[in-house]
């Protein structure tokens, strides 16, 4: 498979045993690291990343982002779950989703709906860690070179085992 | 033993114990999930107060983007009429949680996404009620990923149909949740007039997060009150209550022991107290049971428990009843589950319940607890309890219980041992119940019991009782009869007679059995007055025993040698068995003529009506 052509410009990220390249004019960021919570629950890290500046207050799933998208904006979220979820059929598929066409989207998957705005979600697993990967077009005019940008993030981007969160 | 499953949340053990009273063969855990027929049968019932008081002026308070295309979805209670629970045809896609929820007072809300299941027709569209709820039904894919994951992705097989909301984290309620958690703190101020209002009671957080009116307990048949006594609050249901207490946590009855128990808990009335735990099933029986009781210094005192199984019902076991059952391993035990309410006796001193020991789903035998003050509380079974029953229980000549069922000393005999108590709470006569294979439950009570006690009882010469005591021939006398389980003689067996005049005495072996011949025929004997003599006479053993009106002597030389009358009024004035006419060679017997005649070792006597006696 030939892998999209990062344009000049990109910089390595990594955190939690996860690297990618971000594209030039792409903002990303990691929480983390994985904490238990008071009601037992489990926060798991998660990476966002998007073709825009990202609102200071974010949901896991983009609330607080979404909102402020335009029809050319891309938002990548790329979220964590327990390892014990890596073996399960909702996560069997394996690999870090690459490619993403047009196809993949619609306006019905993603978290909100909002005018314009379409989305696809992926469950998969790699390394033994259980993944997410939520993707959101603002418009018709992200499904160019923002749709490029997030296949190139998406390509980029490397898992090591060694970090797999409790 | 009772045994709390391992998430020990409310809804499953609540819902295990209706599920099983209501018949269903298995208890689902996904509990988010609609109770179809719990749901529908409410609804059937009462359609119209299903959803508890409609808020008019909250409707306008929905919260934010509570429009159709505000891009969220619906509240599921909105669709459902109030049932704040996934819709059939739905699965549990996952959940987010927003932290410092006035609607859970100050702790996190949990939303729980209710996706379509796989072939179900759901249609993206705008909720048809009057609700300022308005957000879409149906309208996007999307899975939140930390519920049933084991139901694969389906690219548009599995809209979010709604969503439940509850203050409890959803893998307490549903072991198909994961840990993993999300927050989402842009939709914390979501509602539905069907949910609570912020800063709901803790009894309606509990029942919302039951499912509201759609959970086992129905719709809200009452305010939440404070409770007449002790520290806390509560709310009653269509068919339950939840209790807010102090001391004790939020804790929920309903039925089919909230039929139990209703007009004992709660109110001013309350004989039970308050529920000390949720609903527990039974490991070993496969019932239920929920404990009640009330606070006592820094710990708590359990004064009763209401305990179920489909084959019996519920029913509530008080103190003292309950520690002896608890004492005999509860269900599991020799009694089984009770069948009965705990309640006083006649006479109003003690208590009893009835207990049934089940296999299969039927009764195996019958039991009971007696508590008595004075004797204390003791069980008693199967043929020994029927036999008690017949006999007038507490109210009949055995009066209570004194002992638990014990071992006889032979195999397969039982008794228990009872008591009559005076008014001062004296014991003013004893007895017992013996059950053995080969003679049955048979009781013994009064002067007969003492007389058989005093002879060594089962393990004496007489053996154990073989028939209910009977009225003699004379109608003034009564007697019961007993025999060895193995072997038996001559001297062995036999019976007990009691009379008003001469007392009580024993019968053995053979003078038992020419009693009853002569009581049959000529009655020549009268009753016995005196305990049977053994001797020996110039080297022969000897038995004799006297009664009333008569002499039975038994030796080599005369077996079963019957005197009576003139006869043995001279046999006697001339010395007896030790005298010159030496032992009893025949009974007395009348001759064709009337006269009477009896012979001896050493002579012959003979009675001449009008004459006297000669020899």
């Amino acid at each position: 498979m030939t892998p999209p052509q990062a344009r000049t410009g990109t910089r390595r990220l990594e955190s939690h045993g996860i690297s990618l390249q971000v594209p030039i004019g792409w903002e990303a960021r990691f929480t983390g690291p994985t904490r238990q919570l008071d009601d037992g629950g489990w926060e798991h890290p998660y990476l966002h990343a998007a073709n825009f500046a990202l609102p200071v207050h974010r949901a896991p799933f983009g609330a607080g982002v979404v909102g402020e998208m335009g029809p050319s904006d891309a938002f990548v979220a790329l979220l964590e779950y327990a390892p014990a979820s890596a073996g399960t059929p909702l996560f069997g598929a394996r690999g870090v989703p690459v490619r993403l066409q047009g196809g993949d989207f619609s306006a019905s998957t993603v978290q909100r709906t909002l005018r314009g705005q379409s989305g696809s979600q992926r469950f998969f697993h790699v390394e033994g860690r259980a993944f997410c990967l939520y993707v959101v077009l603002g418009g018709r005019s992200a499904y160019g070179r923002g749709l490029e940008d997030v296949n190139v993030l998406l390509w980029s981007t490397r898992v090591r085992a060694d970090s797999v969160a409790p | 033993m009772r045994v709390a499953p391992p998430l020990s949340s409310f809804a499953e053990n609540a819902l295990r114990g209706i599920s099983r009273a209501l018949g269903g063969a298995t208890w689902s855990r996904r509990s988010f999930l609609v109770r179809t027929s719990l749901f529908g049968s409410a609804l059937a019932m009462e359609p119209t107060r299903f959803a508890l008081e409609p808020r008019s002026a909250y409707d306008a308070v929905c919260g934010p983007e509570a429009d159709c295309s505000g891009g969220f979805s619906v509240f599921c209670c909105t669709i459902q009429n109030g049932a704040n629970l996934c819709p059939e045809g739905t699965f549990i896609g996952g959940f987010w949680k927003a932290d410092r929820s006035a609607f859970c007072r100050g702790a996190a809300r949990y939303y729980v996404d209710c996706n379509g299941d796989a072939g179900w027709p759901w249609r993206c569209h705008c909720p048809e009620t009057a609700s300022c709820d308005q957000r879409h039904v149906a309208c996007v894919q999307f899975r939140y990923g930390n519920c049933n994951l084991e139901i694969p992705a389906r690219a548009y097989g599995s809209p979010v149909v709604c969503r439940v909301v509850t203050c409890t984290p959803p893998w307490v309620w549903d072991e198909s949740c994961t840990t993993t958690s999300f927050t989402d703190q842009y939709t914390v101020d979501q509602t539905a007039p069907c949910l609570p209002e912020p800063w709901p009671s803790k009894v309606i957080m509990k029942w919302s997060d039951l499912g509201g009116p759609g959970s086992p307990l129905g719709p809200q048949t009452s305010q939440v009150e404070h409770l007449a006594f002790g520290n806390g609050s509560w709310g009653r249901f269509r068919h339950g209550a939840i209790f807010d207490l102090a001391w004790g946590g939020v804790r929920v009855v309903e039925d089919p022991v909230w039929a139990s128990v209703r007009g004992r808990t709660g109110s001013t009335h309350g004989s039970i107290g308050y529920p000390l735990e949720d609903l527990v099933p039974l490991v070993q029986g496969d019932g239920w049971a929920q404990a009640f009781g009330h606070k006592r210094g820094t710990g708590v005192e359990e004064l009763a428990l209401a305990v179920g199984v489909r084959a019996l019902g519920t029913h509530v076991v008080t103190q003292p009843v309950l520690s002896k059952w608890r004492a005999l391993d509860e269900q599991a035990g020799v009694l089984g589950y009770p069948s009965s309410d705990t309640r006083a006796t006649g006479d109003g001193s003690s208590s009893h319940g009835n207990f049934s020991k089940l296999a299969h789903g039927r009764v195996v035998y019958r039991g009971a607890i007696y508590a008595n003050p004075v004797l204390g509380s003791h069980w008693l079974r199967g043929a020994i309890l029927e036999t008690y029953l017949h006999h007038g229980a507490e109210t009949g000549l055995l009066g209570y219980p004194s002992s638990d069922e014990l071992h006889a000393g032979s195999s397969g005999a039982t008794y228990n041992e009872f008591a009559v108590l005076g008014p001062s709470g004296h014991v003013v006569s004893r007895g017992a119940i013996f059950s053995t294979v080969k003679f049955g439950a048979k009781p013994i009570y009064g002067a007969i019991y003492e007389r058989w006690a005093a002879l060594d009882a089962q393990h004496g010469k007489l053996g154990f009782p073989t028939a209910v005591p009977r009225t003699g021939p004379d109608d003034r006398s009564t007697y019961e009869t007993f025999s060895p389980l193995a072997g038996g003689s001559s001297t062995t067996g036999g019976g007990i007679v009691t009379s008003p005049i001469w007392g009580t005495f024993a019968l053995l072996g053979s003078f038992f059995s020419a009693w009853l011949a002569d009581e049959d025929r000529a009655r020549v004997l009268g009753v016995p007055a005196a305990e049977e003599v053994d001797q020996v006479i110039d080297g022969l053993s000897v038995r004799s025993q006297i009664f009333s009106t008569g002499s039975i002597y038994d030796s080599a030389v005369g077996r079963g040698c019957v005197l009576y009358g003139p006869i043995l009024t001279t046999y006697t004035q001339q010395g007896g068995p030790t005298g010159s006419l030496g032992l009893p060679t025949s009974s007395v017997i009348v001759e064709s003529n009337g006269d009477e005649q009896a012979t001896f070792q050493h002579g012959t006597l003979t009675y001449v009506p009008g004459q006297g006696v000669s020899g």
